[in-house]
């Protein structure tokens, strides 16, 4: 067993409060686990060697006004929560009606209770960091948003690492009532050495609707383990866009279960990759019940030595007639020496559904760039457009104007700064 | 302007062009016709520089600079331009964004300064209204779920801003209404200059009802066969393409 493991353990031990029972449960699923080798087959691209370092807790610290204004990003008008290195600011500014926002340690006892009922529900226990994370688990945020509440504000949770060697474990709860519409903006960022393992768990109610845009901007030195991981009531519609940067560890699960009918999933996953970057997304979406539907593009750019891992499950259960789920993959090598590892994996257990999966790895197209060039724009700088177009695609289909140009404006910088 | 003597092409092995020579002086009005197959496309493309095509022999200038020694943006630069038959689809790339990196790029090869954001967003307006393209298609990705019509008038509006000294039209008629027909037509029209030069590759005479040719070349199986003024259009119209091999083997 990994020195990591070993400690997690020791550690969850010392901790005393009403969480206990998830870390004592979480304690005994990880006595019986064992540390990923290259045989183990969720890991066997991904390895873990990065994270066997000693690494210590992160403490709490505030960020000086001027540092503070660099995390701000005015144009989308958000409602910002920020933790740095895992530890929640308070948070300033008035609530919408209908947003509550709660650390697991602030809770009453009744509240404990129903927190106690949530947690855990949609995050699978076969998840060695998600048992980490379990068993680790101090406080956390609970975002709730009330039965019908609709909040257009954008609630930003911003991630950013500034303590080198520390280790940082964070937790997210999100519940939308039914009815319920938010928008949740999350934005990773640091170029510390740093280790953070992190989930978020998230519910809709019926008929609820979240929209979701993450950025996983964390630079090379950051290691990032997270599991994403969202229950969907009937007729909940989730529409996620994710862009991540590589570092030299990072690795996302994002489930999506359809637990109950009529319900949808629009998840647009895009990577940018360079230098000796590795980014691994596993996706797995379980429709567990009738007339789902959902519709995943994943996008990759690839340069330098850098590497992507993508397996992307969808698993369709006996009960779930009439589902329709489509799965798309695509990246660009941009360089010789880059890599992708795609792995697209239907399971298919009832007999009326329509699905569609596909994965190329491929080049610019020639007629595109024949265009470009007829009109004078040169050969290299076609390809580039292309390229980046390639990824603008479907960061245009935003509905959300604000996120829509700041992240089209964020994937235009990094994508030049990776043609320098 | 442009000066094709004697040019053989082929695709992969299969010749197209056979021996085909073309002289367009400075302001002329040439129109290409011919049945289908005969290579009017591959004219186009070859000298545009498409890939896939190779001349086997034969040259072809632009003011007196050999054109097929250049690269695919070069031949942009030196001022020709060719309005595709099937303009491609590029979503992601704004055509906006398009226009100005190649607007840009004309200027750099000119060795001038490019127009300020504020006079380029002018211009391409400009361009929009007189090509009848609402200004909401420059955001939008390059002719992407653009109608027919609607890339034609795209590709006008490239022409416009661009300012070539030779413009190719590819069978830009096919798939127009008669309204936007009449819209590239116009566009083509006010471009006319003593300056500028156009070769208009059709296959019906429908266009030169808008756009009058001072010459009219008939190409058959890669060779241009019969050249004569706008009068050979209408007896084309009339007579159809099978006339000219009845007339050939008679």
């Amino acid at each position: 067993m990994s020195e990591l493991l070993t400690k997690a353990i020791a550690k969850s031990e010392q901790v005393n409060n009403y969480l206990h029972p998830v870390r004592d449960q979480a304690r005994s699923r990880l006595a019986a686990s064992s540390w990923p080798n290259r045989k183990t087959e969720a890991w066997r691209y991904t390895p873990l060697r990065a994270l066997e370092q000693s690494w210590q807790p992160s403490v709490p610290s505030t960020l000086s006004d001027e540092a503070l204004a660099r995390l701000d990003l005015p144009q989308l008008g958000s409602l910002d929560l920020i933790w740095l290195d895992g530890h929640l600011q308070a948070v300033e500014g008035q609530l919408p009606e209908g947003l509550s926002l709660s650390r697991f340690s602030d809770l009453s006892s009744d509240h404990r209770q129903s927190l106690m009922q949530q947690l855990g529900q949609t995050k699978p226990e076969h998840h060695l960091f998600g048992n980490i994370n379990d068993a680790m688990l101090e406080d956390g945020l609970w975002i709730d948003v009330a039965p019908n509440a609709q909040i257009t504000q954008p609630i930003r949770l911003v991630f950013a690492a500034t303590q080198a060697m520390t280790e940082v474990q964070s937790r997210v709860l999100v519940t939308l009532g039914d009815n319920a519409v938010a928008h949740i903006v999350e934005h990773h960022l640091g170029e510390v050495r740093q280790w953070q393992n992190q989930v978020f768990e998230l519910s809709l109610g019926n008929h609820a609707r979240l929209d979701h845009q993450a950025l996983y901007a964390q630079q090379q030195e950051c290691l990032f383990i997270g599991g994403w991981h969202c229950a969907l009531g009937q007729s909940a519609e989730l529409n996620s866009l994710v862009l991540a940067q590589g570092s030299q560890l990072k690795r996302i699960n994002f489930d999506v279960l359809h637990r109950h009918q009529h319900a949808s999933a629009n998840l647009d996953q895009m990577y940018l990759l360079a230098g000796k970057d590795l980014f691994d997304l596993h996706s797995c979406i379980e429709h567990e019940q009738a007339n789902g539907q959902t519709n995943q593009r994943v996008r990759g750019l690839v340069a330098d030595q850098a590497r992507a891992v993508f397996n992307g499950r969808i698993h369709i259960h006996q009960d779930a007639q009439k589902t329709a789920a489509a799965l798309n993959t695509r990246t660009l090598l941009l360089s010789s020496q880059a890599e992708v590892d795609a792995k697209p994996e239907l399971e298919i257990y009832a007999d009326d559904v329509r699905c569609a999966h596909g994965a190329t790895v491929s080049q610019l197209d020639d007629q595109s760039l024949n265009y470009l060039r007829s009109r004078g724009v040169a050969k290299h700088q076609a390809q580039a457009m292309l390229s980046l177009g390639f990824m603008q695609e479907l960061v245009a289909d935003l509905k959300h104007e604000s996120a829509r140009n700041w992240l089209q404006s964020y994937l235009k910088q990094a994508f030049w700064a990776l043609q320098e | 302007m442009l000066k094709i003597d004697q040019l053989f092409a082929q695709i992969e092995d299969k010749g197209i062009l056979k021996g085909l020579s073309l002289d367009v002086k400075p302001g002329e009005v040439h129109a290409i016709m011919g049945p289908n197959g005969a290579g009017k496309s591959t004219l186009g493309n070859v000298l545009s520089g498409r890939d896939g095509y190779e001349v086997t022999s034969g040259s072809a200038s632009l003011d007196g600079k050999d054109l097929l020694a250049m690269e695919i943006e070069e031949r942009s630069h030196a001022g020709l331009f060719l309005a595709f038959q099937y303009p491609v689809e590029i979503p992601g790339v704004s055509n906006l964004e398009f226009l100005k990196t190649a607007i840009e790029a004309h200027c750099q090869a000119k060795g001038v300064e490019p127009p300020s954001s504020a006079e380029f967003l002018k211009q391409a307006r400009q361009a929009c209204k007189q090509v009848n393209l609402p200004q909401e298609f420059l955001k939008r990705g390059v002719n992407e779920g653009f109608s027919g019509g609607e890339k034609k008038r795209n590709e006008m509006l490239q022409m416009m801003l661009l300012q070539p000294k030779l413009c190719i039209l590819d069978e830009t008629d096919s798939g127009l209404d008669i309204d936007a027909l009449q819209t590239v037509a116009k566009g083509v029209n006010d471009m006319r200059s003593p300056e500028r030069s156009f070769v208009i590759i059709t296959h019906y005479q429908r266009l030169l009802d808008y756009i009058k040719p001072d010459f009219v070349h008939v190409l058959s199986d890669g060779q241009i066969v019969r050249s004569g003024d706008a009068s050979l259009a209408l007896e084309l119209e009339k007579l159809g393409y099978g006339w000219l091999n009845a007339e050939e083997s008679a």
